[in-house]
């Protein structure tokens, strides 16, 4: 993170990243990363 | 040019509050993150300046994916007997905020075109409309946000002029500034999103409780009365 910003907030908040969406419920990948599917390529 | 979502009555500071969000059409955080952040600008009271910024999560999705949400998902790798799980569980929050995701009906989709039309009416000032529309298109009504003659059927319920939009987004009007946005997110570092600038110096990343956003909300105003 930029160095520009002070983070403020929970930093667990929910986020999309990628085709990664993350998932309240047990923190768990709601959308596979494209780079995981990449990796099976 | 930003826009004003909430109008002060005696607020202590005489000017708003800029906040700066990137964030992306296709992102499931970021229409709950807006509610949230609506609500936590409704807890706060004064007056808050909010521009919209692009940010593309898939900027390699075909604008015509012939499938579900679930097939799409299935086809980036993701464990087929979760995703309905997965999906309710979002569904579920998003009501929780007021809004009704409608995963069988969403139309997956590439969003450059959209954030290009987000730019257009920004340069007409109404911006916030037009991401409002997007997003309730996508999420709420199965509507396609991905094609021009679609994005200009949803501008035209706005009042935009449909031969303007038509001839903005086929020659890629507000592409540059579609990048200009997305290169000041790598200037910050933001990686995911929903992610919010708070008067250009403080970051608030995801859909936070409406708690958290009144908070650093009325942190900034109290910085800013005590160097008045």
């Amino acid at each position: 993170m930029s160095e520009k910003l002070e983070i403020l907030g929970d930093i667990d908040a929910e986020t999309c990243e990628g085709e990664f969406c993350e998932l309240p419920a047990h923190r768990e990948q709601a959308v596979m990363n494209r780079r995981v599917d990449e990796d099976r390529i | 040019m930003s826009e004003a979502i909430s109008t002060p009555v005696n607020a202590p500071i005489n000017s708003p509050i800029k906040v700066d969000v990137w964030s992306d059409i296709a992102c499931p955080w970021c229409f709950i993150g807006k509610r949230k952040f609506e609500a936590g600008a409704e807890q706060f009271g004064g007056e808050v300046e909010v521009e919209y910024h692009s940010f593309e999560l898939s900027p390699d999705t075909p604008v015509d994916f012939d499938g579900s949400e679930q097939d799409y998902l299935v086809t980036r790798g993701f464990p087929a007997d979760r995703i309905d799980g997965m999906l309710d569980r979002v569904t579920g929050i998003a009501e929780s905020v007021g809004l009704h995701y409608d995963y069988d009906a969403l139309q997956h989709t590439n969003t450059v075109l959209a954030h290009q039309l987000i730019h257009y009416a920004k340069a007409r000032g109404r911006q916030l409309e037009m991401k409002e529309r997007l997003l309730a298109a996508y999420f709420e009504q199965g509507r396609h946000v991905g094609r021009v003659d679609d994005l200009a059927d949803l501008a035209v319920e706005l009042g935009f002029d449909r031969d303007d939009v038509v001839r903005s987004l086929s020659a890629n009007e507000y592409l540059d500034a579609v990048r200009a946005d997305q290169d000041l997110a790598i200037e910050y570092g933001i990686q995911g999103v929903p992610f919010f600038v708070i008067d250009g110096k403080y970051g608030v990343s995801g859909a936070q409780d409406a708690s958290t956003f009144a908070n650093v909300l009325t942190q900034v105003r109290d910085e800013k009365a005590a160097v008045a």
